[in-house]
């Protein structure tokens, strides 16, 4: 025995246990009948933070010194995107969907930002934009923005052309003043109508200053101006974003053949572009986010062949169960060789 | 229309363990997922050097090989699965700390009810016996509900009852007044109750029973985490279904299940594919089933007034780390972290109503049990904490990202404050879910992760009294985190191979 019971206090547990089942019953019968509503609270925020595709107008164009496009946009109707300075949106126009810089900072109005050297498909399609036309963005994506607990209070700030969009909008939510110390490089621009007194516009990447003290270096360029701030900074205290697609110096066509729960297609792809590019230019239905590796969104099998990684083995943007299941991200491969996959 | 034998609307682990085990039977299945992943919160994600695991801390009910039982064994097992995943086991049971000026408590607690008994004892004096009849009345209790499961009718049940004084006298317990009873010292009590958490229920109104026996699984059977994350459950069981010729199809979210003739007859999904299906497992919440999917008059009353009644449990809060030193190098000894302001859980339970006085956390160091969690020279921390109130619902999005990244500081200082281990300087990666998160991430309602709360009047006894059918639409059942079985990793398997086991049987009567 381990309590202290006796056949008089047993049968009062007893009845204690088959009141169990009646005192829930109770609880239900005595319930608003009405139908249930699902809450609003969170489940309403989170559709703002994170809302599907939405409708945008083009207020104005202006170009900038550097030749990067902005657009002044407002939301046909609802809440300003909420997003983090540093983050991109996904941008739909006529069927294309690219991710674009903002270029504002959160709260401002809306302003997205793209070069004329970086993402050349994105500024083609916002160049072809007039104000009042429409365009429809998605939720933000990318983890390239300044988060204090984790990066510190001393930045060093650097980009070239292509990333002055996500400049502004860092250097805008946080101004001179504010608890996070910016110091900013721009490697090959001339001043911009932005620029503060933190800015230093430098004539190219070799002239990037040193890292000093516990700075955070985030990078914001070409795919080619990220991989030398990495080597040179050492990985561990770069966090970039990427600008454009990764290449290579390649020009080997091969035959990708796709399995998808709507069938089979064989498609080219080359050797020296991601295969998620080869995939999107030929048409292919396949989902894809951040296209830096890290969302997983274009995860798919690769049944054959063989591909390079874009990224070192220590940084390979895959998990380590997708990875035992032969998972590759498109957005981050090239092709060697003829494959098969499957989405 | 395409048909299916059944279909399964989510694929968390307990919709997976329910497809899983429909398949294995034969039946043609599809488990629909709005997600472009399978797994729901049994998944991983990375940043930088890192991957993250989202949920799972620790899955119980997997004993060692040497002694292979369990609830999540016993689902595994049927599967073949067990061999497919590559575990670690979690070295210690949990290192409890406390910080109440007068009588603060830092316990670590070992695995084993031998060695759980002897720590006690040394930080609680006197707590030993009372600790080793706690563990024996948990062994009282699964005796007893497995003869009750043997016993058929009201009369031979009522007889077995009888025979089981001491399972009687804990069913209608509280957590603590079981421990009163078992004459627990207080401090022993505290440190015993290190676990209320999981169960976010106050121990003054959580079932003995529940908590004893969830305790006695930990402690008896240790505990294991899949190297490769718990996405790796999930690609075994989603494999198993493909294997079998079922579907996982994702970016399918379910948004009606028709009906006719009060049963189910399908499925549509967001983009208008229309499944036709003999059976729906629903690995959603009850709630979400019955204000959105279905039309409202297939619902009977009763059905609405039993969602209408039900309470949720805690909302998720998560901080996730990586940090640029080895747990060795920052003095991180210890898997799994409790910190509680105090002992008394009710007033805790209350304060984790406001993010002014939340103060716990559950705080694990992947490391500590798998040295290879991370790249060397560097570990993870994941900081997990729950609300008991919606406070996040009233967060205007626009102040969302400062919010939780304020929020997420203090559960880094408080860590640092209890531990004295300066974790801030080294936050190479970082990640925050909110409830928002968790709510778009999984769909669940105000981004609860615990499922329904077990109140007194709702404990998991009382569900399973009850048990019966899960709804009074045929062929609709449900299965994970807000079944019957409670949430956590080893409630909703089991939960999912209970649903695929009604759903079974009812296809037999036919
Ligand atoms: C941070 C955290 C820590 C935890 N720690 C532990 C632990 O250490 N040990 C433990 O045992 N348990 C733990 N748990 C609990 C455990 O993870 C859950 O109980 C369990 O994983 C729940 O699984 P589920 O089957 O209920 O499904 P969920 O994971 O909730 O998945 C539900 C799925 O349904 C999908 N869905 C929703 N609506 C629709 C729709 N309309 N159509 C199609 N699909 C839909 C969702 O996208 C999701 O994939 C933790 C949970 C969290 C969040």
């Amino acid at each position: 025995m381990i309590f202290d019971t006796d056949a008089k206090t047993a049968e009062r547990d007893l009845g204690k246990f088959l009141s169990l089942t009646r005192d829930r019953l109770e609880r239900f019968e005595k319930a608003d009948p009405g139908k249930p509503q699902f809450p609003g609270g969170v489940n309403e925020s989170q559709l703002v933070l994170h809302p599907g595709e939405r409708p945008f107008r083009l207020l104005k164009k202006e170009t900038s010194p550097n030749g990067v496009l902005f657009a002044h946009i407002a939301p046909s109707s609802g809440a300003a995107p909420v997003f983090r300075a540093g983050q991109q949106a996904r941008v739909r126009v006529r069927g294309v969907t690219r991710p674009v810089f903002f270029a504002s900072a959160p709260g401002e109005p809306p302003c997205l930002g793209v070069c004329v050297d970086g993402q050349l498909e994105a500024f083609a399609f916002l160049d072809a934009l007039s104000a009042g036309d429409e365009l429809t963005l998605n939720a933000p994506v990318g983890n390239f923005y300044i988060l204090p607990p984790r990066d510190g209070a001393d930045i060093l700030l650097l980009s070239d052309r292509t990333g002055l969009p996500a400049v502004r909008s860092i250097s805008r939510a946080f101004p001179p003043g504010s608890p996070t110390n910016l110091r900013v490089f721009c490697a090959g621009c001339v001043p911009e109508p932005f620029f503060d007194s933190r800015f230093t516009a430098v004539p190219d990447a070799g002239s990037l200053p040193e890292r000093s003290g516990n700075e955070r270096v985030f990078v914001c360029g070409s795919d080619a101006f990220s991989e030398a701030a990495r080597e040179r900074y050492s990985p561990v205290f770069v966090r970039s974003a990427v600008t454009d697609d990764p290449k290579r110096d390649r020009t080997e066509l091969f035959t990708c053949t796709v399995f998808s729960p709507e069938g089979e297609t064989a498609v080219p792809c080359s050797a020296g572009e991601t295969l998620l590019s080869s995939l999107e230019r030929a048409g292919v239905r396949i989902r894809s986010n951040c296209v830096d590796g890290t969302c997983g969104f274009c995860r798919c099998r690769l049944v054959s062949g063989g591909v390079s990684f874009r990224d070192p083995e220590d940084r390979d943007p895959r998990r380590r169960a997708d990875i035992r299941e032969g998972i590759i991200h498109p957005c981050r491969v090239f092709p060697d060789s003829d494959i098969v996959i499957e989405l | 229309m395409k048909h299916y034998d059944a279909v399964v609307i989510g694929s968390g682990v307990g919709g997976l363990a329910a497809g899983a085990v429909l398949a294995k039977n034969g039946l043609n299945v599809a488990v629909l997922e709005k997600n472009h992943c399978p797994g729901g919160v049994a998944n991983s994600f990375r940043r930088g050097r890192f991957e993250f695991e989202i949920s799972l801390h620790e899955l119980c009910g997997f004993g060692p090989p040497e002694n292979p039982v369990g609830s999540s064994r016993r689902v595994l097992d049927a599967l073949g699965l067990s061999d497919r995943i590559e575990w670690a086991r979690v070295p210690e049971a949990y290192r409890l700390i406390t910080f109440a000026e007068d009588s603060p408590i830092d316990a670590v607690m070992p695995f084993g009810t031998r060695a759980f008994a002897d720590a006690l004892e040394s930080y609680a004096p006197g707590s030993r016996g009372p600790a080793e009849k706690a563990f024996a009345l948990a062994g009282e209790i699964r005796r007893a509900l497995s003869d009750l499961g043997r016993a058929s009718g009201p009369e031979e049940k009522r007889a077995c009852l009888l025979s089981h004084p001491d399972f009687l006298r804990a069913a209608g317990l509280s957590v603590d007044e079981g421990l009163r009873q078992l004459g627990m010292p207080e401090r022993g009590a505290d440190i015993m109750k290190g676990y209320w958490a999981y169960l976010f229920t106050d121990c003054s109104e959580l079932s003995f029973l529940h908590y004893l026996n969830m305790v006695n699984s930990y402690i008896e059977l240790g505990s294991v985490i899949p190297k490769n994350r718990s996405l790796e459950l999930t690609n075994a069981f989603a494999g198993y279904i493909r294997e079998r010729g079922g579907d996982v199809l994702t970016d399918s979210e379910v948004t009606r299940i028709m009906c006719e003739g009060g049963a189910v007859r399908g499925v549509r999904t967001r983009s208008g594919a229309e499944y036709a299906a003999d059976g729906v497992v629903c690995n959603i919440s009850p709630l979400s089933v019955y204000s959105l999917l279905l039309e409202e008059g297939d619902v009977t009353a009763f059905d609405r007034k039993k969602t209408n009644a039900r309470e949720l449990s805690g909302r998720g809060f998560c901080v996730y780390l990586g940090l640029d030193r080895s747990a060795r190098e920052l003095g991180l000894e210890n898997y799994s972290y409790f910190i509680y302001p105090d002992m008394d859980t009710a007033s805790q339970y209350r304060s984790a109503g406001s993010t002014a006085t939340n103060l716990i956390q559950n705080t694990v160091c992947q490391n500590a049990a798998d040295e290879e969690a991370s790249p060397p020279g560097t570990c993870i921390l994941t900081m997990t904490t729950l609300f008991s109130s919606d406070v996040w619902g009233g967060v205007a999005p626009e102040d969302y990202h400062a919010e939780k990244d304020a929020f997420a500081a203090r559960m880094i200082s408080v860590f640092e404050k209890a531990t004295g281990i300066s974790i801030s300087h080294h936050i190479e990666e970082m990640e925050v879910a909110a409830p928002q998160t968790f709510a778009r991430y999984i769909g669940s309602p105000e981004g609860a992760i615990y499922g329904y709360k077990a109140a007194s009047w709702d404990s998991i006894l009382a569900r399973k009294l009850m048990d019966g059918k899960d709804s009074d639409i045929r062929g609709l059942y449900f299965a994970g985190g807000f079944g019957m079985n409670l949430n956590g990793y080893s409630s909703a398997m089991s939960s999912g191979m209970d649903a695929a086991e009604r759903l079974l049987g009812r296809r037999d009567a036919r």
